[in-house]
C-alpha cells in the first residue's frame, strides 16, 4: 500500500513529532537517544547538524554510529563527511546495512558522488572493502579505471576480494588480463572471486582462459563454478559442448548436468 | 563417621552457596544483556535488513527429517514462509521408512535434479536430491540420504549442501518464528569480532493454537511435564545462557535450534555422529578449534523466543529424553577432558567447563547422595529439625526466586501469552517444579550416568507424532511415543 504522503506530512506536522523527537535526543540518555534517532530515520524528516552534533560525538558507540548514520541519511548539509575517517573506529557489518540504507535514500534525491574518494582515504580494510562493494551495488562505472589501480597495490586479501567482485560487476574488460596473470598466485578463495568476476566481464579472453584452468583444478567447487561462467559467456556454445565432450569422471558429468539445469547460455 | 558427616555438611554448604552465588551473578549479567539488546536491535533495524536483500547475508536452514510423516508439510510450509529475503531451506531426509519423501515430492512438486554433490564433513550416502520445479519453492532443497542412525550424521549432509556462510540447525518438529533469521543474524552483523554460533530461547510448543505450521497463539503448556519444562527452558535460556553470553562463556548452544558458522563447522570436521549431545559437542569442538589456531571468536545467545519444540508430555517420554541427556553429559566430560581446568582454552577451560562439571554434571550424584545421607542422619536420629525446615524453606525460596525473575525477564523481552493469569499459572507451577519435577530430573540423569558407564541402550529415539493442524489446543502436540 502506498503511503498517503501529503497527509502524513500533515500530520508529522500537526502532532509536532519531529520537534518532539529532537527534544529527546538532547537528553543525556542513551536509550532515549537511540529511540529518537530510529524515530527520527523512520520519519524522515530533514535533520541539523545541530540537532544531531551532540550524540555524534558521544562516547557511546551504538548512538554514535547510529546519529552518523542518522546524519547520512537525514542531514542535508555535508551528509557525507563521516564516510570520511573509516565512519567509526567500532564500524561492523550492521554500520554496513545502515550506510547501504542511507545512501539509497540519498541517491533518490540526486546522483551520489562518486565513492572511490572514500576509498582511496580509507585505513580500515573491512571499511575499504564496504566501500568498493557499494561501488559496485551502485554501479559507479567511473571508477573502475581507479578500482584496477588500486587492485594492482593492495595487499590486503579482504580488500582485494572486493576489488574482484566489483570490478566483475563493473563488467570493466581491461580487468580480465590483469586477474588472469594474478590467477596462478592467488589463494583459493581470490580464485573463486577471479572466475566469477571474469565470467561477468565476459570476452573472448576471458573464455579462453576458462577453458584453460576448466577440470585443471583440483577444487571441485571451483570446476562446477568454472563451467557455469564458461556456459554463461560462450555464445556459440562451442567450447562449453567441447568441454561436456571431454567430461569423463562422473563428478564432470553430472556437474556438467547441474549447470545445464540452473544456467542458460548466453 | 562423625568427621565425615562434619565434612560432608560443610560441604554441602559451601556447594550451596556457591551455586546460589552463581545464579545470582548469572542473573544480574543476564538483566544487563537483555536490556542492552532490547536496546540495539530493534524493528528497525530489522527492517532495514529486510529492505535490502542485496546486502543481507544468505543463511541456509538445515532440518533432518526421520518418518516425519505427520508434521513434516506444516512445517515446511512453516520454514519456507520465515521473513527473509535471503535464505535456503533444506530438509534431510534420513532414510525414512514411512511416507515422509513421497509427501514432500506430491505436495512441493519435486523432482530429482542432477547434483555434484561434495563430501566436506562425513556423513552416510546421499542417494538423490530434488528441487521443487514451482518458482515459490525454489529455495526449497530435499535430501534424500541413507539412515544414519543420529541427527549429527543427517545435519553433516546438510552442511554439505548449505550455500552461505550462516546455517540454522533445527528439527523439522519445532516450530520457528517468522522474524527468526532477522533476529538471530543482528548479532554476527553487529560484531567486529567473528561470531560463530548464536542461541535463542526455545519454548514447549505443546498448548500452543497452530495453523498450517505457523502459531496463532501462544499459550502455556497444559499437560504438566512440559508445563514444568517450559520453566526450566527459560531458565535455561534467560538466566544461564543468556549470562553466561555476556562474558562469551556459552558451552552449548541447543541442538534443537542455532545458527552456526558453516565454514568453522566445517573445519571442525562437522557433527559428531557418535556424540549424544552433538549439539554441546559442536560448540566445544568450535571453542577448541579457535583457541587452537589463536583465533577470535563470540558465541552469542539472543533472548527473543524464536523456536517452539515438542516437550514429552509423559514421565516414559522425558526419561528417555533425559537418560540420554545425562548419557551426552557424561560423554560430553569425557571426550572433552583436556579442556577442564586447562588455561589454554581460556574462560572456557578455567569458567564453564568447571561450573558444567561441578554444578550440573556433580550435581545429580551431590543431590542423591544428600538423600541417602539425609536418611542416615534420621535413622541416627542426628536432625536439628528446626535447622532443617528453615534451610529446605530458604533453599526452596531460592529456588522460587530464581523462577520469578526468569519469568519476568521473559515478560520483558516480550509478552507472548495473551493474559497474565497465563503467566501466573507459570509461576505456581514453578514453585512445585523442585517437589515434583525436580527428583524425577535426578534420577534420570544418573541412570543416564549408568548407561554410559556401563554401555547400555545407546540408540538414539524416533518420535511418532499426532501434527499441528486441525487440533484442540487442549491437546499435546505430541502424542504417542519416543521409541527406542
Amino acid at each position: 500500500m502506498e503511503l498517503n504522503t501529503h497527509n502524513y506530512k500533515k500530520i508529522l506536522t500537526a502532532l509536532s513529532l519531529s520537534q518532539f523527537w529532537k527534544k529527546q535526543l538532547e537528553q543525556n540518555n542513551a536509550k532515549v537517544n537511540g529511540t529518537s534517532l530510529r524515530m527520527l530515520s523512520d520519519i524522515k524528516e530533514e535533520i541539523s547538524d545541530s540537532t544531531i552534533s551532540r550524540r555524534i560525538y558521544t562516547q557511546n558507540g551504538e548512538i554514535r554510529k547510529l546519529a552518523k548514520s542518522v546524519h547520512l541519511e537525514l542531514s542535508n548539509n555535508n551528509s557525507f563527511r563521516f564516510l570520511e575517517d573509516d565512519f567509526d573506529k567500532d564500524f561492523n557489518s550492521l554500520d554496513e546495512i545502515r550506510i547501504h540504507a542511507a545512501l539509497k535514500e540519498k541517491q533518490k534525491e540526486k546522483p551520489l558522488p562518486l565513492l572511490i574518494r572514500w576509498v582511496n582515504l580509507a585505513k580500515n580494510p573491512k571499511y575499504k572493502a564496504f566501500l568498493i562493494k557499494e561501488i559496485g551495488l551502485f554501479n559507479q562505472e567511473d571508477c573502475a579505471s581507479n578500482l584496477l589501480d588500486l587492485y594492482i597495490e593492495e595487499e590486503n586479501n579482504l580488500v582485494k576480494k572486493e576489488l574482484i567482485s566489483t570490478l566483475g560487476k563493473l563488467k570493466h574488460k581491461p580487468a580480465v588480463d590483469t586477474f588472469i596473470q594474478d590467477f596462478n598466485y592467488a589463494s583459493q578463495e581470490i580464485q573463486q572471486t577471479i572466475i566469477k568476476a571474469i565470467g561477468n566481464i565476459g570476452g573472448d579472453e576471458a573464455l579462453s582462459f576458462l577453458k584453460t584452468i576448466c577440470f585443471q583444478s583440483h577444487d571441485k567447487e571451483m570446476t562446477i563454478e568454472i563451467l557455469q561462467n564458461i556456459r554463461l559467456i560462450d555464445s556459440q556454445g562451442n567450447i562449453y559442448n567441447e568441454l561436456k565432450n571431454k567430461a569423463s569422471s562422473e563428478f564432470e558429468k553430472t556437474a556438467i548436468a547441474y549447470v545445464e539445469l540452473n544456467s542458460t547460455p548466453s | 563417621m562423625d568427621t565425615i558427616t562434619y565434612i560432608y555438611q560443610y560441604l554441602i554448604y559451601f556447594y550451596a552457596a556457591a551455586i546460589t552465588l552463581i545464579y545470582i551473578i548469572l542473573a544480574f549479567l543476564s538483566y544487563i544483556n537483555i536490556a542492552k539488546i532490547k536496546a540495539k536491535y530493534t524493528s528497525i533495524e530489522e527492517e532495514k535488513l529486510k529492505e535490502h536483500p542485496e546486502i543481507a547475508p544468505g543463511i541456509s536452514v538445515i532440518a533432518p527429517a526421520y518418518n516425519e510423516e505427520v508434521i513434516i508439510i506444516d512445517n515446511v510450509n512453516s520454514l519456507l514462509n520465515l521473513d527473509y529475503p535471503n535464505f535456503e531451506v533444506i530438509i534431510i531426509n534420513d532414510g525414512s521408512k514411512d511416507k515422509t519423501l513421497e509427501l514432500l515430492i506430491e505436495n512441493f512438486h519435486l523432482t530429482e535434479i542432477p547434483y555434484p554433490y561434495i563430501e566436506k564433513v562425513n556423513c552416510q550416502p546421499v542417494k538423490r536430491i530434488f528441487k521443487s520445479t514451482k518458482s515459490e519453492f525454489s529455495n526449497l532443497i530435499i535430501v534424500d540420504k541413507e539412515n544414519g542412525g543420529t541427527k549429527a550424521d543427517a545435519m553433516n549432509a546438510g552442511v554439505n549442501m548449505a550455500k552461505y556462510n550462516y546455517f540454522i540447525n533445527t528439527d523439522v518438529d519445532c516450530i520457528l518464528a517468522k522474524d527468526t533469521l532477522t533476529k538471530i543474524i543482528l548479532p554476527v552483523l553487529d560484531s567486529k569480532t567473528p561470531v560463530i554460533a548464536v542461541g535463542a530461547t526455545m519454548r514447549m510448543v505443546n498448548g500452543c493454537d497452530i495453523k498450517n505450521g505457523i502459531i496463532k497463539r501462544v499459550r502455556p503448556p497444559r499437560p504438566f511435564i512440559p508445563l514444568f519444562q517450559e520453566t526450566e527452558y527459560l531458565r535455561s535460556y534467560l538466566v544461564a545462557k543468556m549470562g553466561w553470553s555476556y562474558i562469551n562463556c556459552i558451552p552449548n548452544v541447543s541442538g534443537g535450534f542455532g545458527l552456526f558458522h558453516t565454514s568453522t563447522v566445517i573445519n571442525t570436521g562437522g557433527f559428531d555422529s557418535l556424540s549424544h549431545a552433538e549439539d554441546m559437542d559442536m560448540t566445544l569442538r568450535m571453542i577448541t578449534y579457535k583457541r587452537d589456531n589463536n583465533q577470535k571468536y563470540r558465541i552469542v545467545q539472543i533472548p527473543d523466543s524464536l523456536c517452539w519444540t515438542e516437550g514429552p508430555p509423559n514421565i516414559n517420554i522425558l526419561a528417555r529424553q533425559r537418560t540420554r541427556w545425562g548419557r551426552g553429559l557424561l560423554q560430553i566430560f569425557v571426550v572433552h577432558r583436556r579442556l577442564l581446568f586447562n588455561r589454554k582454552y581460556g574462560r572456557t577451560g578455567l569458567i564453564v567447563m568447571p561450573y558444567a562439571f561441578i554444578f550440573e554434571f556433580l550435581a545429580p550424584i551431590i543431590e542423591f547422595s544428600g538423600v541417602i545421607f539425609l536418611c542416615y542422619l534420621l535413622l541416627t536420629n542426628q536432625i536439628n529439625f528446626a535447622t532443617f525446615w528453615l534451610m529446605l524453606f530458604f533453599a526452596y525460596l531460592i529456588g522460587v526466586t530464581v523462577s520469578i525473575i526468569t519469568i519476568s525477564y521473559d515478560l520483558s523481552v516480550k509478552k507472548v501469552y495473551k493474559t497474565y493469569v497465563e503467566y501466573l499459572w507459570l509461576i505456581l507451577f514453578s514453585a512445585l517444579e523442585a517437589l515434583i519435577y525436580h527428583p524425577f530430573i535426578v534420577i534420570f540423569s544418573l541412570r543416564g550416568y549408568l548407561q554410559f558407564l556401563f554401555r547400555k541402550n545407546f540408540k538414539w529415539g524416533q518420535m511418532t507424532r499426532k501434527g499441528y493442524s486441525n487440533k484442540n489446543p487442549d491437546d499435546t502436540r505430541l502424542k504417542a511415543q519416543e521409541s527406542l
